[in-house]
């Protein structure tokens, strides 16, 4: 690699218009909304900067810590679900025999570049009141009905009663797991594709079962990715406001949402602009304490 | 003295290779023994098979006295030193020597004091608190052996455990780990592809080629009595003579190799037909003039003086195209003696050279 | 060779193949059960001959032609491609030459040049939908096909850069040196030496790009007006007010456009990794 001074015209030519746009189009927008977050609303609407910290101040009463509550869980909740599915997952990637790799890791990859939109709708239609699970479980009922019935007891089984699956929270966690699964999996196979073979051959020659050498050598070993997919999944589904707008019940509205709400029906910009910024300083947090603890286990985790 | 290792006709294929066919060998108890071979012969192939990484697809690994071909590593009496040592990179030196004993169901005090009496045997006392990547190359070495042996394994597997270490630390470690293995009194497979390494360490050798084991037997009997070419050859150096048996009698044979002449060698058992003469290069004496006794005698012409300090190797055109290679110590009288271009008669006794069947 | 693929296949699993254990097979299974069903169905459901599509009731292409003759749907679909193009243009330019810089040249402020370039992946898209929309309302500029524009280019750069980057670290300096050596100036250098080898990259990137650009839902939704109504936001109001029975079909059109594109960049890429070992 070369300094810069030695082609300063070359290196201003390529740095220089990109640099450019991503000031003026992210930068900027992020310090107005800094700025916003310090500011009040004047009577016409109009944003005055006035330092003021009271916007901040309204994120924690207690509807808003609520909203936090909820936002927090459900990530939290969506980043166990995708971590007690993707490990395996990635392990069985890692592991499986060379030909299968690839086209098991495009299977993977492949919903991620499916439309959020498009996804979040799949999960309606199969969550719904008449969905297809719910068919599925009619049709169950149906049969174990009739089957009841030729036993000489009819309605056994009672009425069928579908479930309501859809316009809760629980609606709202399966599709970000959906949603983030890939970015589980993808950094935990690349450290479990590099982790070396013959230290988990060593722990099974030294007596421990698959469990011990999974707790033992498999997990620490596999830390970074751990880290990195469990950050990732984290913030994103903590900033995620589609699933929530689309799945959620009327009390499932998280922190994303209501930053939504602020710049749509409430039209509180200063508010949601605060709402914002702490969204932001939250993932800041969580991408610091991945950058700390991979420098804690930089001794030895694989570069 | 019992077999703790009876390998019964195992076989083991990768694909369409044949990685192992039909080995067999016992390992008998405080035994040292090798299995020597070049790259890709399938001696580390084995040596999993016996750890339970692999599974032999045909015939039968008996450790213990116990038919052990399906079990699990996990559950096999054995323990490995590999290659590249694998010590845990996320524990301490003393946490790695106690995994094991921890995996057994040991409490941790008692592991612990187990693992540092094991790290004391290995002389690497105050050390219990590093990581390995502290470690320089043979004190990673002898971490991986004290995690191996404080298990207290019917066998110890070593997986080509001296190649990551430089030449000078390799000598010392060969010694010490004859030491180690003397004062543990566990039966050692050692996997090696130095025949030096396997020469100096083991008790018995077993010989690999593609995937087929060609001759087990102790150091001396492999390099004085090889049981085929590739053997003779691949231990140590040698001279091969290809011809036709024409009298045999008493442990001698002659034979007719084409524009040599009748040469004589030792046999071990009766011969006829196409066979090949060894002859090691130490064996051959150099001569101004023709020797007169019962041996063999060629003469030809000195081509090549290679100098190795304590001895040299004398090439020598045997005027069809053929070379010999002999070598003489350095001793101070015979080391000088031979130049290039000079004529010389060569002879050696006929116990001296080996008839090869194979 | 046939018998030995038949001798892998059946020989006992080793202690470590994980991959290959029946627990293993039965993770595999229903991770890919819960990460296909919803899709395979509203694919599969596209071709429903049903008004309300609840309910399976045979196979029709009825809705693939509603959907082509929806002229809001027509207009959406347009737009997407009109913002998809431009956005892709302008980022691939920028980005690349972003990515060709870090490449090549140390410069003081580098390692948080780079963290700063990676923030547009991490944030969170609804803090940096936010921003735009208070920026460019802030500016007066009306809410529309440009705003839409400016803003999937700043969020495209950064991954494009990043393609191309990677791609150039593979790059001989030696071969531009060469170059110059035999006498081409810098401009045919770069033309006829680093470009060919960048390509590849940026070919990647601009996939990355294209893909990102018509996909995006979140940034979109904030910064854009009346009248410019793109596929995902059409898709979104479909979903909210009423479901319509050619959703399905242009959420298929849309899959397929992505797995296209998505496969072609595998391919190009694959094609790179084979020339690369040549």
């Amino acid at each position: 690699m070369e300094t810069w001074r030695k082609r300063r015209t070359l290196f201003l030519a390529l740095l220089a218009p990109g640099t450019l746009w991503l000031v003026v189009f992210f930068t900027l927008p992020l310090v107005l909304i800094a700025l916003y977050s310090v500011s009040e609303q004047g009577d016409a609407g109009e944003t005055i900067l006035t330092l003021t910290f009271e916007n901040y101040g309204r994120a924690f009463d207690w509807v808003t810590l609520g909203i936090l509550w909820k936002s927090f869980w459900i990530a939290s909740a969506v980043t166990a679900a995708c971590l007690v599915m993707g490990f395996p997952l990635a392990l069985g990637i890692a592991f499986a025999p060379r030909p299968w790799k690839t086209p098991l890791l495009a299977l993977v990859a492949l919903p991620f570049w499916t439309n959020l939109l498009i996804r979040t709708y799949a999960w309606i239609a199969v969550l719904r009141t008449k969905g297809h699970l719910n068919n599925a479980l009619e049709w169950t009922h149906a049969k174990g009905q009739a089957a009841f019935a030729a036993l000489g007891w009819p309605d056994a089984l009672g009425p069928f009663v579908p479930l309501e699956l859809l316009y809760n929270d629980w609606a709202v966690i399966i599709a970000l797991v959906h949603i983030h699964l890939p970015f589980m999996v993808l950094p935990l196979y690349a450290v479990l594709e590099k982790l070396d073979r013959a230290h988990l051959e060593a722990s099974l020659d030294l007596g421990a079962g698959h469990g011990r050498t999974f707790r033992s050598v498999i997990v620490p070993l596999s830390m970074p990715g751990l880290a990195t997919g469990t950050v990732l999944v984290f913030i994103l589904a903590l900033g995620n406001f589609v699933a929530a707008d689309l799945l959620g019940g009327s009390d499932s509205m998280m922190i994303g949402n209501l930053i939504a709400q602020q710049f749509g029906a409430s039209s509180d910009w200063p508010y949601g602009s605060a709402l914002s910024l702490l969204l932001l300083y939250a993932t800041f947090l969580f991408l610091w304490l991945r950058a700390l603890g991979h420098r804690r286990r930089g001794e030895w985790a694989p570069a | 003295m019992s077999d703790v290792i009876a390998v019964e006709g195992v076989s083991k294929r990768f694909g369409a290779d044949a990685a192992v066919e039909q080995a067999s060998f016992e390992v008998t108890q405080g035994e040292f023994f090798a299995l020597l071979g070049p790259s890709g012969c399938g001696k580390t192939t084995l040596l999993r098979m016996l750890a339970g990484f692999e599974t032999p697809d045909a015939g039968r690994i008996i450790i213990g006295g116990k038919d052990m071909t399906g079990v699990p590593p996990n559950r096999r009496p054995v323990n490995m030193v590999f290659q590249s040592y694998a010590l845990f990179p996320h524990m301490t030196v003393a946490e790695n020597v106690a995994y094991g004993l921890r995996a057994g169901g040991m409490n941790a005090k008692d592991a612990t004091r187990h693992a540092t009496e094991a790290l004391a045997l290995v002389r690497l006392e105050g050390m219990e608190k590093r990581r390995p990547d502290m470690l320089s190359g043979g004190q990673k070495q002898r971490v991986a052996l004290a995690r191996a042996l404080v298990k207290r394994p019917k066998v110890l597997l070593l997986d080509e455990p001296l190649s990551a270490l430089d030449a000078k630390l390799r000598e010392t470690m060969r010694l010490e780990l004859v030491r180690l293995q003397e004062s543990v009194g566990i039966s050692f497979v050692f996997v090696t592809h130095d025949q030096d390494e396997a020469l100096s360490m083991a008790g018995r050798i077993a010989v690999m080629e593609k995937g087929r084991i060609r001759q087990i037997a102790n150091p001396r009997g492999l390099y004085e009595t090889p049981n085929c070419r590739f053997v003779a050859d691949f231990i140590g150096k040698a001279n091969f003579f290809g011809g036709t048996v024409t009298h045999q009698g008493s442990g001698i044979a002659v034979v007719n190799c084409p524009d040599l002449g009748l040469l004589t060698g030792r046999m071990e058992r009766s011969v006829s037909g196409a066979v090949t003469l060894m002859v090691r290069p130490e064996r051959i004496r150099l001569s101004a003039a023709p020797l007169t006794d019962d041996g063999t005698n060629l003469q030809g012409r000195v081509t090549h003086i290679a100098y190795y300090g304590d001895e040299s190797r004398i090439v020598i055109d045997l005027g069809t195209g053929r070379t010999v290679t002999a070598s003489i110590a350095n001793d101070g009288e015979s080391g000088a003696r031979w130049r290039v271009d000079s004529e010389v008669f060569l002879s050696w006794r006929p116990d001296d050279a080996l008839i090869l069947t194979e | 060779m046939g018998a030995g693929m038949i001798v892998r296949r059946t020989h006992a699993a080793r202690p470590l193949e994980y991959g290959r254990r029946p627990w293993m097979l039965a993770i595999f299974a229903a991770n890919f059960l819960f990460l296909y069903f919803p899709i395979v169905m509203l694919v599969a459901f596209s071709f429903n001959n049903s008004r309300r599509n609840v309910l399976w009731e045979g196979f029709t292409l009825r809705n693939y032609g509603l959907a082509y003759d929806n002229a809001a749907l027509h207009e959406a679909f347009l737009n997407s491609m009109i913002v998809a193009s431009g956005s892709t243009l302008v980022s691939t330019i920028l980005g690349s030459a972003l990515g060709m810089a870090l490449a090549r040249f140390r410069f003081p402020g580098r390692a948080a040049y780079e963290s700063w370039l990676h923030l547009p992946i991490v944030i969170p898209e609804v803090c940096m939908g936010i921003a735009l929309l208070a920026f460019f309302a802030l500016l007066d500029l009306p809410l529309g096909l440009m705003t839409i524009t400016a803003s999937h280019i700043a969020f495209s750069i950064p991954f494009v850069a990043v393609v191309v980057r990677a791609r150039m670290q593979g790059f001989d300096p030696a071969l531009e040196e060469a170059s110059r050596d035999l006498g081409a100036s810098d401009w045919l250098t770069m033309r006829r030496v680093v470009l060919p080898f960048a390509m590849p990259g940026i070919v990647t990137g601009a996939l990355f790009a294209f893909t990102l650009s018509i996909d995006d839902f979140v940034i979109t939704f904030f910064t854009s007006g009346p009248g410019s109504t793109t596929l995902p936001l059409k898709i979104y109001s479909m979903v909210r007010f009423s479901v319509p029975p050619e959703m399905n079909a242009a959420a298929t059109v849309l899959i397929a456009i992505t797995v296209a594109l998505v496969l072609g960049g595998i391919a190009i890429q694959s094609r790179l990794d084979r020339e690369a070992r040549r």
